[in-house]
């Protein structure tokens, strides 16, 4: 005890030296006048090109941004729930722990056709493809704004960007100096806490976070989450052009899942480890900037159980252990460079392993890799301000699917300056997972036929392989128009999508008892898909309101196999969703959300959903100049209970209910 | 050897009768200063052929003799030529800086004093015009005050009241962190107005403010060509060569009729960084349009 005291005060000796020291450089500067220096003097670049967001009608393609405001009126708690916002995006609930984002429809649980970056890295898991979104370990209020690219973007992106990307920016360490604590309660059992430390050390910008996020999720299944996350992020501005950035975190806890009351999907934990390393070096003069960045992230997720079940007469034991690592390394090298006014082009390359343990879905003990390479050029030209021609071209090659080229051309015209109409065609591809390829998965258990136990394996997945990429033609006509305050975005498209790659059942014989099949999973690239819709966003801010709007009209149709017709109502025909906000007097801000989705099915769940609508409400109270504190209270779906999309069959409906939740936040 | 030195100025006083010497104090090391000084030689030549200019490096002795006019560049220069009677023309000094280095040193601004500037930085009524021809719309400016940039603050806010501007001041204090300042401030406002203060701005807080502006989707009108290129959305500034051409005014009317009060400068450019006003969706008109139309005004106000 003693001992631990005296560390812990050591410790407290050392920060407050610091907090001292930085208190005495203060001073100086306090008695220091203005002088020409710091007229003439050098000023580091802060808002670099990568940094700054490009302006919706400059884009080559539809994009929506959610700032820090939209996330903290929305009222989300994780980052899944931010995409509500988003034009034709859905999310698919297998329950609360295991969610995935889709725009249009054509996905499952695990959406495999998007690309999703953390400040650069790739966070998409090529074993089951998808995102951990639980796992991230990014709270919210780290976030600086979340640009989605709706429609393919591959040559920007590359494979995986196929059906968008999402691009998750992070705040600075010289925006999160000092400390922030935040707690928040609620219905399900919402007990989640954060701690963020953030310092500066003049050129040097750091904080430290620790945050912890639990519930018992839908009322009546078995989806209990608790996730622990500590992270780091560094900010060394090492000269007035060069800056370096250093990211690590560690994410670590459970997701339940199973069913109550059924034996073949018993309530357990799936136990998840991920970490990460990230670190960028970039200098910036002018518009120009190079980057180079290198990354690393292994997921874990770990399921050990038995399961107790008959063949005939005869007890079968299956013992399942499940363990899935992903790993992703990366090097990629980008610039970005204004040649002359009018003309700015983006260079790249970039070359990644892909690593996957999976003894239960691969059929083998160690590690199975993918290789990828990839180089990747945009030019935008504007020869004049009324128009800006983009042109994008990005070359990937990787051990399971070769060669392929994703190009990608946009015309912005600009009749008037505040109008911008955008007509684009792009093609894009999705390669296959390592699980989609080589998939062999196996249950192993013993069946007692009276003589003791014998062993018996039962085939999950065979896949047959000679997988080809999914590919994507997509054709838009976009328009942007600004009015005061307003902006209006809206998006027509027709998606051509070919050679899908569609599971399907497949008989296997199996070892005992002899003579007989299951039927086991494969994966071959069968369907074919017409995709065409509209899309609108509306926002609007003036100093005291806000206003966030999004609609989409969908119409899928499909061909290629018996069943793909069930693509055709994998996205609802109409969804729309509207935030209003409004500050009041004394810190008070309040805001409403509404959202209709109208009746879809998502791939591989068992029943339709019907039209879903909930209302959000959320009200705030900050304060504090120096001190800033503030209390939020939400309330999400006050409308009636709805399904948040249904598993297969006997897994249950995953019922909203009205979920109440206090949120306080303070800062130092 | 005294002789030798003074024996310039003697031939000098012989040939033409009125040549009288300004000796100019300054720091070698400094790219500014060094810029001032050309074009200080040559508007000089133009507007008073008759002085005799000494260039005289910092922490080299000064001339025996008493000369006429002591120009000094930049702060240091200015603390060395402080003490003493004789008169000083102070350049690339800002207005707060002139004021409180003078009141140390117990002197006192021509007209009544013996000492006159040329302002390094630019006076509000020009900083707001500006503010107003970006942001024909807005209403309410956000501005960060430290200790010594406080005494501008009856300044700025007449300015800002001739275009319809309201401020919204935030003081920082030794203690507060500036970044988180602008944040509790800036919402509801239409832009940032950055005035230099050491304490509120230097180049470990400028990146928190920045950013906050930017996210907030506010312009930060900045005041140096530097802060254009970090992220401010527009500066108007003077160039050291600027300056210079307002001192050698100066200087011609204290060698013919009397030391002249402190001016700012007269020439003045314009910067905008295009990459930010594209991405906050601000049309800004052509930095050469904007200077002649901040010119234009100022000449109407004469």
């Amino acid at each position: 005890m003693g001992k631990h005291m005296s560390r812990s005060s050591r410790v407290a000796a050392a920060l407050l030296a610091l907090w001292a020291a930085a208190g005495a450089a203060e001073e100086q500067r306090f008695a220091a006048l203005p002088t020409e220096l710091d007229i003439y003097g050098e000023v580091p670049v802060v808002l670099t090109a990568s940094r700054l967001a490009q302006p919706l009608d400059d884009a080559p393609a539809a994009v929506t941004v959610i700032d820090r405001e939209l996330i903290r009126l929305s009222g989300a708690r994780e980052i899944v729930d931010l995409f509500r916002l988003v034009p034709g995006f859905l999310i698919i609930t297998d329950n609360a722990g295991i969610r995935a984002v889709t725009l249009h429809g054509l996905a499952d649980v695990y959406s495999r056709r998007f690309q999703v970056l953390v400040d650069g890295r790739s966070v998409y898991l090529p074993s089951l493809g998808g995102v951990a979104w639980t796992d991230l370990g990014i709270s919210l209020d780290e976030i600086e704004r979340i640009e989605i690219i709706r429609g393919p973007n591959a040559a920007a992106y590359g494979a995986n960007a196929f059906l968008g990307a999402i691009n998750i920016i992070t705040r600075h360490g010289a925006e999160t100096v000092g400390d922030l604590l935040r707690a928040r309660g609620g219905e399900d059992h919402i007990r989640d806490g954060y701690l963020r430390i953030g310092r500066t050390h003049g050129d040097l910008d750091w904080r430290l976070v620790l945050g912890r996020e639990r519930d018992t999720g839908f009322e009546g299944r078995p989806d209990t989450r608790d996730i622990r996350f500590l992270s780091l992020r560094m900010d060394w501005q090492a000269s007035a052009t060069d800056r370096w950035m250093l990211k690590s975190g560690l994410t670590g806890g459970f997701r339940q899942d199973g069913r109550i009351g059924r034996p073949g999907d018993p309530p357990r934990p799936i136990d998840v480890l991920s970490h990460y390393q990230h670190l960028r070096w970039s200098r910036a003069e002018g518009g120009d900037e190079l980057m180079v960045q290198l990354y690393h992230q292994t997921h874990r997720m770990d399921e050990e159980y038995t399961l107790e079940q008959s063949i005939g007469a005869f007890p079968l034991t299956i013992r399942r252990d499940s363990l899935i690592v992903s790993q992703r390394w990366e090097v990629e090298v980008q610039r970005i460079g204004v040649l002359r006014p009018g003309l700015r082009t983006v260079l790249g390359a970039s070359s990644r392993l892909d690593r996957v343990r999976a003894r239960e879905y691969l059929g083998r003990e160690g590690w199975l890799s993918n290789r990828l390479q990839r180089v990747f050029a945009t030019v935008e030209l504007a020869p004049r301000p009324r128009w800006t021609l983009h042109g994008g071209l990005m070359v990937e090659r990787d051990d399971i699917s070769g060669t392929h080229l994703s190009p990608r051309l946009s015309l912005n015209l600009r009749p008037h300056p505040l109008h911008t109409i955008r007509l684009s065609v792009s093609r894009g591809y999705r390669k296959p997972l390592l699980a989609e390829e080589y998939g062999d998965g196996t249950l192993r258990g013993t069946v007692d036929l009276g003589g003791g136990p014998v062993p018996v394996y039962i085939p999950t997945f065979r896949s047959s392989g000679g997988l080809d990429s999914e590919r994507i033609i997509s054709r838009e006509l976009g328009y942007v128009g600004r009015f005061k305050g307003l902006t209006l975005d809206l998006r027509l498209f027709l998606d051509r999508l070919d050679r899908l790659i569609t599971s399907f059942e497949r008989p296997v014989p199996l070892t005992f008892p002899p003579g007989t099949t299951v039927e086991a999973l494969d994966f071959a690239n069968r369907r074919s898909a017409e995709v065409q819709g509209a899309e609108l966003g509306v926002s609007w801010r003036s100093p005291r309101w806000r206003m966030h709007g999004s609609y989409a009209y969908t119409r899928i149709e499909a061909w290629g196999d018996a069943e793909a017709a069930e693509l055709e109502r994998s996205a609802p025909q109409h969804v729309w969703s509207l935030l209003v906000s409004r500050r009041l007097p004394e810190g008070w801000r309040a805001s409403a959300t509404y959202y209709f989705i109208g009746a879809w099915k998502a791939l591989g769940f068992a029943d339709p959903i019907g039209a879903v609508r909930r209302l959000d409400l959320r009200l705030e109270r900050s304060g504090g100049r120096t001190h800033p504190w503030r209390v939020a209270l939400v309330a999400q779906n006050l409308l009636d209970t709805y399904p948040e999309t249904r598993y297969r069959p006997g897994k249950g409906p995953n019922f909203f209910d009205t979920r109440l939740f206090i949120e306080l936040v303070m800062q130092r | 050897m005294r002789l030798v030195a003074l024996l310039p100025l003697l031939l000098g006083a012989g040939t033409a009768a009125a040549r009288t010497t300004v000796v100019v104090l300054y720091d070698p090391a400094q790219v500014p200063h060094v810029r001032f000084i050309a074009a200080f030689e040559e508007a000089l030549a133009q507007q008073a052929p008759e002085a005799r200019l000494v260039l005289r490096p910092l922490g080299a002795a000064l001339p025996e003799r008493r000369p006429r006019l002591l120009v000094a560049v930049g702060y240091e220069a200015l603390k060395a030529a402080l003490p003493g009677e004789q008169p000083v023309l102070a350049v690339l000094v800002p207005r707060v800086t002139l004021e409180a280095a003078i009141a140390r040193a117990g002197r006192r601004l021509a007209p009544d004093g013996t000492v006159t500037a040329v302002y390094l930085d630019q006076p509000p009524d020009r900083r707001m015009r500006l503010v107003r021809l970006i942001l024909p719309g807005a209403r309410t400016l956000a501005v960060l005050l430290g200790p010594t940039s406080r005494r501008q603050r009856p300044a700025l806010e007449r300015a800002a009241r001739i275009q319809g501007l309201r401020l919204r001041i935030g003081e920082v204090g030794p203690a507060d962190r500036p970044p988180r300042v602008a944040e509790s401030l800036l919402p509801g406002t239409d832009g940032l107005l950055a005035v230099p203060d050491p304490l509120v701005y230097n180049r470990y807080t400028l990146h928190g403010i920045l950013l906050s502006a930017y996210h907030h989707h506010l312009p930060m009108f900045g005041f140096s060509k530097g802060y254009v290129r970090a992220g401010a959305l527009a500066a108007v500034y003077s160039e050291p060569q600027d300056v210079a051409r307002t001192a050698a005014e100066l200087i011609r009317s204290a060698l013919r009729r009397r030391l002249p009060p402190p001016a700012y400068p007269r020439l003045f450019r314009v910067a905008v960084n295009r990459h930010v006003a594209r991405s906050l969706a601000v049309t800004v008109p052509d930095e050469r349009r904007l200077e002649a139309l901040l010119r234009a005004a100022e000449e109407r106000d004469r």
